[in-house]
């Protein structure tokens, strides 16, 4: 087979051949959606490393399962919603036996300039604070509607439940990320003034 | 907060992203002329997904990638190898239907597992007509009912279908009990040649004096 006759073909065409054991069709299939799958599996998991591994994971369960797929959702909601369930079980995992993430630890889009590149590494901070006390459902969301600019529809397809229920779900994650944001540069302006009041003190 | 501005801010997400209804749209538009709490409300909520977008993933670059394919390619190709599911038969039963089916399946098996009242005396009897070798059949016969006594243990108001199929000559002529119930109700449930033997033995009994009738029936001619 051609390589370019695979480029020019659908999602739901390379799903068909896929489910036939075509190898090639299915990581076609990869191709288009890996930088989705990881942005999601980062967003939800907080690690690179372990974000690598969810996506591999949920690529792998989607082509042992494609056989059951019967193409009545979008082939990319679904794998949403493999990649999801990954990082669903991996957080349940982490939270059981206690593994805290740094955010530096991410691996985030780089500022030229030092001065600009320090205002926006605390904002990053502030931001992955935030997210990180998020449910995982509402970051879920949150990327999904930001980031891959999916639907209400297809949200609610990749989450489970109704389209109605992802909008209330986004519309709470929205309010509670800057509910979260304020209170993150609150607590970090507290920091900072703290040393001065304590070296008033010491003076006198 | 006004019950307006709590109705309409849920709204808020989907306005300011396009995708509300165009009835929610102009009302939310109308209600944030007006209202500086909910205009407030949704420019935060504006600097909340600015925020997130500004800080994007890093694409990790294309080594990263070619790394991630060619682990990923062996482990699709291992899973190809290990697991060649056969193929499925391209019918399928629809969930509904096999639902259906298993609900009749059950319907009809307790229709035959629990007799109603009025089933009590006919179709055991017709099962026992139907049969002509009837002591090969009687442990299924049996199985809906109660262990079949013998015959004089039986309580005179027992009106259900009684088995006589794997009563034997000896266990029917045995006279170890006095007979005190109606035998009527029994002998109707019978076959000919059942119901000959067990009405030979009650004349002998009556002979004997160690039994009375108490009443004529249509057997007992």
């Amino acid at each position: 087979m051609k390589a370019g006759e695979l480029d020019s073909m659908n999602d739901s065409q390379l799903v068909s051949r896929a489910q036939e054991g075509e190898v090639p069709a299915f990581e076609e299939l990869v191709k288009r959606y890996q930088r989705d799958i990881y942005n999601l599996a980062c967003r939800l998991v907080a690690d690179a490393e372990e974000a690598r591994d969810m996506a591999q994971q949920a690529f792998l369960q989607a082509f042992i399962h494609i056989k059951s797929f019967r193409q009545q959702s979008q082939f990319k909601t679904w794998l949403f919603r493999i990649a999801i369930n990954q990082c669903y079980n991996f957080l349940k995992g982490k939270k059981k036996f206690g593994d805290p993430v740094e955010p530096d630890e991410l691996h985030l889009v780089e500022e030229d300039s030092p001065e600009t590149e320090v205002v926006a590494r605390d904002e990053r901070r502030r931001l992955y604070a935030a997210l990180e006390r998020l449910p995982a459902k509402q970051r879920a969301v949150l990327t999904l509607k930001v980031e891959q600019g999916l639907s209400y529809d297809e949200i609610s397809e990749a989450l489970g439940g109704s389209a109605g229920a992802a909008r209330v779900n986004y519309c709470q994650a929205l309010k509670t990320l800057r509910k979260y944001l304020k209170s993150e540069e609150e607590h970090e302006v507290a920091v900072q003034t703290t040393p001065t009041v304590a070296t008033r003190v010491s003076r006198r | 907060m006004k019950w307006r501005c709590k109705l309409l801010q849920r709204w808020l997400p989907g306005y300011l992203d396009g995708d509300a209804p165009v009835f929610w749209r102009r009302r939310v538009e109308a209600h944030l002329e007006h209202c500086p709490a909910c205009r407030r409300e949704a420019e935060a909520l504006k600097e909340a997904a600015a925020a997130l977008q500004s800080a994007p993933v890093e694409d990790p670059g294309p080594a990263f990638w070619q790394e991630f394919n060619r682990e990923l390619h062996l482990k699709l190709v291992q899973a190809n190898q290990a697991s060649p599911e056969p193929q499925r038969s391209r019918f399928r039963m629809p969930y509904y239907a096999a639902a259906a089916a298993g609900l009749a399946v059950l319907v009809v098996w307790i229709a035959y597992q629990v007799p109603g009242p009025h089933q009590t005396g006919p179709a055991p009897r017709m099962a026992l007509e139907a049969q002509p070798a009837p002591e090969a059949k009687a442990p299924k016969l049996r199985m809906a009912k109660p262990p079949a006594a013998p015959v004089p243990a039986l309580p005179a108001e027992t009106s259900g279908p009684v088995s006589f199929a794997s009563l034997g000559d000896e266990e029917m002529d045995s006279d170890d009990d006095v007979l005190t119930w109606d035998p009527d109700p029994v002998l109707a449930d019978l076959t000919d040649q059942e119901r000959e033997k067990l009405l030979k033995r009650l004349k002998r009994q009556e002979e004997d004096g160690s039994w009375q009738r108490k009443s004529y029936s249509v057997f007992w001619a």
